[in-house]
């Protein structure tokens, strides 16, 4: 992959996030290292709590004021973003980097027109004039399937559907054409048919917009398979990334093979896997595996010391990142 | 293609192992750390006790005039008089006597017209909320129609009609201020008939009185104690008013509104005359006034400031 | 929207009526009004005789219509102690009221709306604590007294204002300070605890994902919805505020209604105390229709009802 050296958008190195809490610090994020290049599709999954929404707003600095963010590195595009100022992350955000959030029903302000709204990041990011912004707004709503644009310009958030809304959101993430778009559980809120239909528009666009998508959801299901690659998360880390493919194939890490557990097969008699016990406080930092009290698997090694991620593919590309101390691939 | 999502699993950042606390326990810790619930109570207590078993304690004759001492000055000044505390009035009676006993007015108009105005309010509020509909729009009628009302005007009309009495302000004062309490009691109650216990009483078929009367009022008590406040803070603000405009409870009695009315013709050259029961008022209304604030932050921290 | 307006104006219609009503029915039993005009010392025939001429001796619904129907073609009756047509005596009282309120709205308007905006994005900040005694204390304050006091500090202490009347601008300084503070801290708490939900809101976040710039996300988002509810708690205040006119221009000696009212009331001036009820419940329901269509001009989730 020496070719994604030269279009990488985002390059992430021990990214951390630390939350106070009333009890102390939440160290919720503990250390993320991310890669993407244009054109490229990265999902990030994890149960509610592990810190992938942080991750992402971590990385568009809009983490809220009781979070503090550090990492080693964070480039977008060739910039060096640890060291800019608050203002140039404003200038970056809607026009580098756009983000769509979970909720359709209430990211849209209620009192602004559809096309006010649309138009906001385009005057706001100098890319041209009201006029402009119409014609560019028109043309995107038409782009992301948006039936009747034209008269849509003109109406509000509550004339829309959930599945319109968010495409609304899609398509004023496109405004200024970015490099990058973090999607946090896009369609975690719509049906499943919508859900779909706007992971297939998200996967067209990404292709002909030649964007790098970071793709956020808790369902390794449907979501994950949309992606190049995908990134487990547990407790504040990566704890196994590869290919998608080779991740459904061949899990290494044991709670990725307890996740796929959860998924209905389709088998008569399949009995629906669940994982016992609950995710450890984040108040310390766990010595070790954070998954080890819930894993069958464990043994006194696990407790010891830090685990590294470490390549267990066997040499044909793309690499498969595994944090576990054993070698339990299938 | 029947895709799950993973099981979510709860995240109780080391909370685990300890015990959820009651809501009596949670009652009490979210009081403590509220300075302005605890100062408002503290006072409003002390004024409750000082007006309430002062007069036991002391000889305090708020009634008994000395046309020979009239309008001593307070003991900080100048020329007091070491008998009367708070001096005297222009009549000669002793200023802290009436201010003790002008304390009481206030207290019982307040806690008496909130509660006649609350009978009134809840009662067509949890109607309304209940029963919706065509009820429900008679109700909100009446409370536009209410609120359309010049209130202090139409008080005064109705004491200038009836007398001056202490009865008469009480009565009119809790027919009047019943608008807040149908408000928010209509609609915590139309949050409350779509709950799933409501819901389940009213399939156990209960009756609908059983209903409103065991399952519903219980459950909006909270906020209902919260307007009371506020409504007895309005209602001690507006009898001083009437009994200024000098249409409230009729002299002698020491109402504080009564008491600023009459200093009013001394206040260029002794405006402490004004000064003390005004005062007495603004604190009297401001404690109530953080009691209620207090109450509302400590049982419904999430709701609006 | 033709259905909402005519749904609203039903609703008003409605409202004064009853309004008018109650009030017809109250001054009816509150005395005799034909013994009023003739004076006390008259004899039993001569106040028959001013019964039959007046009308008073027909049944209270036939003298209500009558009322109505002469009040409809702008005929509010003789008021008793004038001897004037009240309409005319009104017309000179209520500028006095209007530019009292309407300065005292524009006051509180200018204090509250920026204050409530800083508390809120500087929330728990010395301005945000600063905003909450200002309301605390204003809730409790009463009017009355406010007013004395600004009397005792602008007639003794710094004479630079009028006290009494309003000849000049100079003397709707005090009355206006004394009921723009009244209808601050209600408009203040609103718009703050607006703003705090309109910054936590998502749709905020979106527009700081779209990297706009503080100064645009809180005028021309946040703002735009904290002030929705603004618009009916203003006239709301409005209105209180003018029915509240009558402590204020009594205490300031401002020729208004409020004062009319009061004097019309001590004098058993029944067509005028009715005609005074009158204009300020219709004053009152103009106010809160107007912010009802203005509301939903700004909030178009409102339209749909």
């Amino acid at each position: 992959m020496t070719a994604a050296v030269e279009t990488s958008v985002l390059s992430v190195r021990d990214l951390r996030v630390d939350v106070a809490v009333p009890m102390g610090t939440l160290h919720a994020v503990r250390g993320i290292d991310l890669e993407l290049a244009r054109g490229e599709t990265l999902c990030l999954v994890g149960e509610s709590g592990c810190g992938k929404s942080l991750t992402a707003l971590a990385l568009m600095d809009l983490l809220p004021s009781k979070a503090t963010r550090r990492a080693s590195r964070l480039d977008f595009v060739g910039e060096d973003l640890t060291r800019a100022s608050r203002r140039r992350m404003a200038d970056l955000r809607g026009a580098g980097v756009a983000m769509i959030f979970q909720e359709p029903m209430t990211s849209l302000n209620p009192v602004l027109t559809i096309g006010a709204q649309l138009a906001a990041p385009y005057i706001r990011h100098g890319k041209g004039n009201r006029a402009a912004a119409r014609d560019r707004a028109l043309e995107l709503l038409e782009r992301v399937g948006v039936p009747g644009a034209a008269t849509r310009l003109n109406q509000y958030p509550h004339e829309l559907s959930g599945g319109l809304r968010q495409r609304v959101m899609i398509a004023m993430t496109l405004m200024c054409q970015p490099a990058l778009i973090i999607a946090d559980e896009p369609t975690t809120a719509l049906d499943v048919t919508i859900q779909a239909q706007l992971l297939k528009l998200l996967a067209d666009l990404r292709r002909d917009f030649d964007l790098a998508l970071l793709l956020i959801t808790h369902d390794l299901g449907l979501v994950a398979r949309f992606a190049d690659r995908v990134a487990v998360m547990y407790a504040g880390e990566i704890v196994e990334q590869a290919a998608t493919a080779d991740l459904f194939t061949k899990p290494a890490h044991p709670y990725t093979q307890a996740l796929l557990e959860c998924l209905p097969t389709g088998d008569a008699d399949g009995t629906l896997g669940t994982i016992p016990g609950v995710v450890p406080s984040l108040l310390s930092e766990p010595s070790g595996c954070a998954f080890r009290d819930r894993c069958r698997h464990a043994v006194d090694g696990c407790g010891r010391a830090a685990i590294p991620l470490t390549d267990v593919a066997n040499g044909d590309g793309v690499a498969h990142l595994n944090r576990c101390l054993l070698d339990l691939s299938p | 293609m029947a895709d799950r999502v993973i099981p979510t699993v709860k995240v109780d950042a080391g909370l685990n192992d300890i015990a959820g606390p009651t809501p009596l326990q949670l009652f009490a810790h979210r009081s403590l750390r509220n300075p302005g619930l605890l100062l408002g109570t503290g006072f409003l207590l002390a004024i409750a006790a000082i007006s309430f078993l002062g007069p036991l304690v002391f000889d305090l004759d708020p009634y008994g005039q000395n046309l020979l001492k009239r309008l001593k000055p307070p003991f900080w000044m100048a020329g007091s008089d070491p008998a009367h505390l708070l001096g005297t009035d222009h009549l000669g009676r002793d200023y802290l006597s009436r201010l003790v006993h002008g304390a009481r007015i206030s207290l019982s108009i307040g806690f008496l017209v909130a509660a006649v105005s609350g009978a009134i309010g809840v009662t067509l509020g949890i109607v309304a909320g209940y029963f919706r509909g065509s009820i429900d729009a008679a109700v909100m009628f009446f409370v536009t129609a209410r609120l359309a009302t010049p209130i202090i005007l139409v008080a005064l009309a109705v004491v200038a009609v009836v007398g001056s009495s202490l009865q008469t302000v009480i009565l009119v004062l809790g027919l009047l201020l019943w608008d807040r309490y149908a408000l928010v009691t209509r609609s915590v109650t139309l949050q409350l008939r779509e709950q799933e216990f409501v819901i389940a009483a009213r399939a156990a078929g209960f009756s609908q009185a059983r209903v409103l009367l065991f399952t519903v009022l219980p459950n909006i008590a909270n906020p209902i104690i919260v307007v009371a406040t506020l409504e007895m803070a309005q209602a001690i603000l507006l009898e001083a008013a009437l009994s200024f405009l000098g249409l409230g409870v009729e002299a002698p009695l020491p109402s504080w509104g009564l008491m600023v009315s009459e200093g009013k013709e001394y206040l260029l050259f002794d405006p402490w005359v004004i000064a003390i029961p005004g005062i007495a008022l603004l604190l009297l209304v401001l404690s109530i006034n953080l009691v209620g604030d207090g109450l509302r932050d400590v049982t419904a921290p999430e709701g609006r400031t | 929207m033709i259905a909402f307006l005519g749904k609203r104006l039903l609703v008003a219609v409605g409202v004064t009526l009853v309004i008018t009503f109650l009030t017809f029915l109250l001054l009816f039993v509150s005395g005799d009004p034909a013994t009023a005009l003739a004076g006390a010392a008259s004899r039993a025939e001569d106040v028959e005789k001013i019964r039959a001429l007046y009308g008073l001796d027909r049944p209270i619904l036939v003298q209500y219509a009558d009322w109505l129907g002469n009040a409809l073609r702008g005929d509010l009756g003789q008021s008793l102690f004038f001897q004037l047509p009240v309409v005319d005596l009104l017309a000179g009282r209520l500028p006095v009221t209007l530019t009292v309120g309407a300065l005292a709205m524009g006051l509180a308007l200018a204090i509250s709306v920026p204050l409530g905006i800083v508390a809120a994005v500087w929330r728990g900040g010395v301005i945000d604590r600063l905003a909450l005694v200002l309301a605390v204390v204003g809730q409790a304050m009463p009017t009355f007294w406010f007013g004395l006091i600004l009397i005792v500090v602008f007639g003794m202490m710094v004479p630079i204002l009028p006290i009494s009347g309003a000849d000049d601008w100079r003397g709707y300084v005090l009355p206006v300070i004394v009921l723009g503070y009244y209808a601050t801290p209600a408009i203040m708490r609103l718009v703050r605890s607006g703003m705090i939900d309109a910054l936590q809101s998502d749709y905020i976040r979106t527009a700081r994902a779209n990297g706009l710039l503080g100064p645009t996300i809180l005028l021309n988002h946040a703002l735009r919805n904290a002030i929705v509810p603004l618009v009916s708690l203003t006239a709301v205040q409005f209105g209180f505020l003018l029915s509240g006119s009558i402590v204020v221009e009594s205490v300031f000696a401002l020729n208004g209604l409020g004062r009319l009212g009061w004097e019309s009331i001590i004098r058993s001036d029944l067509p005028t105390v009715q005609a005074i009820i009158l204009v300020l419940s219709g004053i009152f329901i103009l106010l809160t229709t107007c912010a009802d269509i203005l509301t939903a001009w700004i909030d178009p989730r409102a339209r749909v009802h």
